[in-house]
């Protein structure tokens, strides 16, 4: 009975590095994105394209935007910029009258006088005027702040050459200039989540999301949606991807067509937009548990591979939070398994770290070049100390068994002792801190501690917190409002 | 690609038949596609790093 219990706690440990395995799992389908023959039924093809820019308050950024689309290298006369003016209260207004005036006809204002109802609302407005005419193929939602390099919507439509491509989502990537550390987390983040996990997801032919910044829907796939997205969550473009796939077309990620975003750059505004797409990604993820697993009944959408990715997202704080009572409950039962378990554990993380950071830096070179301090501190101070006790723990022992003994460091020792309590409880402990930190930058008396803390509890227990965050949030019933994310145009040049 | 046509290849260059994409998409199909397959050779770099730190580990414990 004690051996069945201990293989139980065994694996709550293990189940600690789910999320980091899972990861490495992405990156490999993502190096093997090639033998899809992701360009295979390219064709160089311009589709009338309607894009959609739903802005309140957005006069910083606004102007730059609409020019940004113009500048492309795509055809003009294929460009209509619908922006949907939510009732704001700032320049807004005037610009889009400027942009009016001097774009002749090809762009065009939708005010709406009674704002606050949510970007799908907003969307809709705009998807409900587009249709009253004949003249679009595909429509372009795109976030008021966003930038597109001059190839990134002709790189897109290339894939519509494929009538059986429904969707086709580009690369946002943190473009704030000069970044801080903030956003330069956020740079590397995005690697991860777009350059690397999206590619995989087009190797598996499922998709998760069409990233609500830059996305081009066909004119088909739209109508097969009845012409509108979903509003009854936080997560509208996520429901449209699940919509589109589960309506029989296939959404790629491209990966080359680059856009460029402004992120925030506080904890507290980085919480406050994670916080609702944590909850948009519960709500989605309650809303098609007819999908997960029945890949029989939904095909590509509902592989066992896809739904681990996607729980590894969803629940990663539960795996941090069953891992430690493993460890917890191994500590206080088996003192020695409970460090060969913990050593098992930090070896797993160590060899999946050193997988996905190195081929993040190499995936992106560009962003890797500007994110790398933080792509090694992304764990945190702790837990990259953790790792190379798990990768070079033994090795140091051999070594150096003695001169550790001698510090309490090695052995049983009090001090190895509580080392070692400390290790065990960090994984869950780090969440907390994380959520502490998010209160002292609220405070906003201490940047500068706020941002030496980020660096030793990381960015990676930050996103566990958010998600935790989420749970509660929906746990309560909190207002399903949209909180929107304040852009300054902090947007740099173009380098793509 | 073997890259630019030169002299007379490139005066009297004859189009395959079907073959409508401009040079300029041509050039940024291929830049795409090379990219794509480069990239499961660079995860093979990383992963010999970590196959060397996994065996060193092993070989002292």
């Amino acid at each position: 009975m004690t051996e069945i219990i201990h293989v139980v706690l065994v694996g709550m440990v293990l189940s600690g590095a789910v999320v980091v395995v899972v990861g490495c799992v992405q990156f490999v389908l993502a190096g093997l994105h090639i033998v899809r023959r992701p360009y295979a039924r390219v064709q160089e093809i311009y589709p009338r394209v309607a894009v959609i820019i739903p802005a309140w308050n957005e006069g910083a950024v606004l102007s730059r935007t609409i020019d940004s689309l113009f500048a492309m290298s795509y055809p003009n006369e294929k460009l209509r910029v619908y922006v949907v003016d939510d009732a704001s209260d700032d320049e807004t207004p005037r610009i889009i009258a400027e942009q009016v005036a001097w774009r002749d006809g090809a762009v065009v204002n939708l005010r709406r006088e009674q704002g606050g109802q949510g970007k799908a609302a907003v969307i809709n407005h705009a998807l409900r005027r587009i249709q009253e005419d004949d003249w679009y193929e595909g429509v372009l939602i795109i976030d008021a702040d966003v930038l597109l390099s001059a190839t990134a919507l002709r790189r897109m439509a290339r894939h519509f050459g494929d009538r059986q491509i429904g969707g086709v989502t580009a690369y946002i990537k943190e473009g704030t200039d000069p970044p801080n550390y903030v956003n330069r987390f956020i740079g590397f983040e995005y690697i991860t989540a777009q350059a690397a996990a999206r590619r995989a997801q087009n190797t598996l032919s499922a998709q998760a999301c069409l990233a609500g910044g830059a996305q081009l829907i066909r004119r088909e796939a739209l109508e097969h949606l009845g012409g509108e997205l979903d509003t009854s969550t936080l997560a509208e473009d996520t429901v449209t991807t699940f919509r589109i796939q589960l309506a029989g077309y296939d959404v790629r990620f491209e990966g080359n067509a680059i856009v460029w975003a402004e992120e925030p750059n506080t904890i507290a505004a980085l919480w406050r937009q994670r916080v609702r797409w944590a909850r948009g990604n519960t709500q989605v993820t309650w809303r098609f548990r007819r999908v997960w697993c029945h890949r029989l009944r939904v095909g590509a959408l509902g592989s066992p591979i896809f739904a681990g990715i996607w729980a590894s997202v969803v629940f990663m704080p539960m795996f941090m939070v069953l891992a430690t009572t493993g460890l917890l409950a191994l500590f206080f039962s088996d003192r020695r398994l409970s460090v060969e378990a913990f050593q098992l554990l930090w070896l797993l993380t160590g060899c999946a770290f050193i997988f996905i950071t190195g081929c993040s830096l190499l995936i992106d070179t560009e962003a890797g070049r500007r994110c790398w301090w933080q792509g090694l501190f992304f764990p945190g101070a702790v837990n990259l100390a953790l790792i190379l006790v798990g990768l070079f723990g033994p090795i140091a022992t051999a070594v150096f068994g003695q001169q550790l003994a001698s510090l309490g460091l090695h052995g049983e020792g009090s001090l190895a002792t509580a080392l070692l309590l400390f290790a065990d409880v960090w994984l869950t402990g780090s969440i907390l801190c994380a959520f502490l930190l998010k209160r002292l930058d609220e405070w906003g008396r201490c940047g500068w501690l706020v941002h030496v803390l980020l660096y030793v509890v990381g960015y990676g227990p930050l996103l566990c917190a958010i998600t935790v965050g989420g749970y509660v949030a929906e746990l309560r019933g909190a207002e399903r409002r949209w909180e929107k994310t304040e852009k300054v145009g902090r947007v740099g040049e173009l380098s793509a | 690609m073997s890259g630019p046509d030169l002299g007379i290849d490139a005066r009297v260059r004859v189009r395959a038949p079907g073959d409508i994409w401009s040079e300029e998409f041509r050039e940024e199909v291929n830049h795409d596609r090379r990219f794509e397959g480069s990239l499961l050779l660079r995860e093979m770099a990383v992963l010999l790093l970590i196959a060397a730190i996994v065996a060193m580990r092993v070989f002292v414990s």
